[in-house]
């Protein structure tokens, strides 16, 4: 089973990969509306709402928490001054 | 792998199984380097030559843990039961970990930041498994119209409450099962909180 390399999401089926493309690395919630992945600056803005969505943390300790996950992905891990 | 390169690597998995089991039994801030080296055999220098750090050596420790927790959270991905079904899978996979993870809440806000965000970054995904099931009960009308970050932390509120406490709610030396114990409890409680 293949992960998300820009958020860690487990992809099964078919619909989790971006554009239903199970060739693709990345999944539907890391995709532009044109298929392509989203930015960092884009995934960590949006991974930092999911975590005060989640947990209900005060937004900077959200972003950190959001950029701890980052940095342990694929696509972001050899980020440089990161 | 030669065999140099395979002791190697079973020192280090020595080191971090012990280490595990000490933090587990005595927490992270009462362990020493010196007692992981002891428990484990080994020279407090092979601890080094491993992990640089005590703070390395409870990243990787935190960062196993929620590698474990992880695989088993698969459970609840795509989970088709109902809430108290996806509650009570929480429950299980936290009683395999007990000890290490009511250390690990206990005394999180003194653990190095990287072990913390590890933690936390799991946890978000755990509220948001329980969230999906929940929401699609919240749509047939059976449970409260509540908010998501709030229905995760008081469930966890009262799980974490039991796991802190243990010494309140458990004989001496029976801790470890505390939420064997209660689960069942806990859980039939929380629902009738949340059940229209």
């Amino acid at each position: 089973m293949k992960t998300c390399i820009a958020c860690g999401m487990p992809m099964r089926a078919k619909e989790d990969f971006a554009m239903g493309d199970e060739n693709k690395d990345y999944c539907r919630y890391c995709a532009r509306a044109d298929g392509s992945m989203q930015s960092y600056e884009e995934k960590l803005d949006g991974m930092t709402e999911f975590v005060m969505a989640t947990q209900g943390l005060e937004r900077a300790v959200a972003r950190k928490v959001a950029a701890g996950q980052l940095a342990e992905l694929p696509a972001w891990k050899h980020r440089e001054g990161e | 792998m030669n065999k140099r390169e395979l002791q190697k690597q079973q020192t280090r998995q020595n080191i971090l199984a012990t280490a595990e089991q000490l933090f587990a039994e005595r927490g992270f801030l009462l362990t020493t380097i010196d007692d992981i080296a002891k428990a484990a055999g080994v020279a407090k220098g092979t601890v080094f030559v491993h992990f640089a750090s005590r703070d390395e050596l409870i990243y990787a420790v935190v960062d196993k843990l929620c590698h474990e927790c992880d695989r088993l959270y698969e459970q609840m991905q795509g989970f088709n039961g109902d809430v108290a079904g996806i509650l009570g899978i929480h429950l299980d996979i936290l009683i395999q970990f007990e000890c290490l993870y009511r250390q690990l809440i206990i005394e999180r806000t003194h653990l190095p930041e990287q072990a913390q965000l590890r933690f936390l970054g799991m946890q978000s995904a755990i509220s948001n498994y329980i969230w999906l099931v929940y929401c699609e009960q919240m749509q047939d009308g059976t449970v409260k119209q509540l908010e998501q970050a709030l229905l995760f932390n008081t469930w966890l509120g009262l799980v974490h409450y039991y796991l802190m406490n243990g010494d309140l709610f458990a004989e001496v030396g029976r801790q470890a099962n505390l939420l064997l114990t209660y689960k069942e409890k806990l859980l039939n409680h929380f629902m009738l909180l949340i059940q229209i």
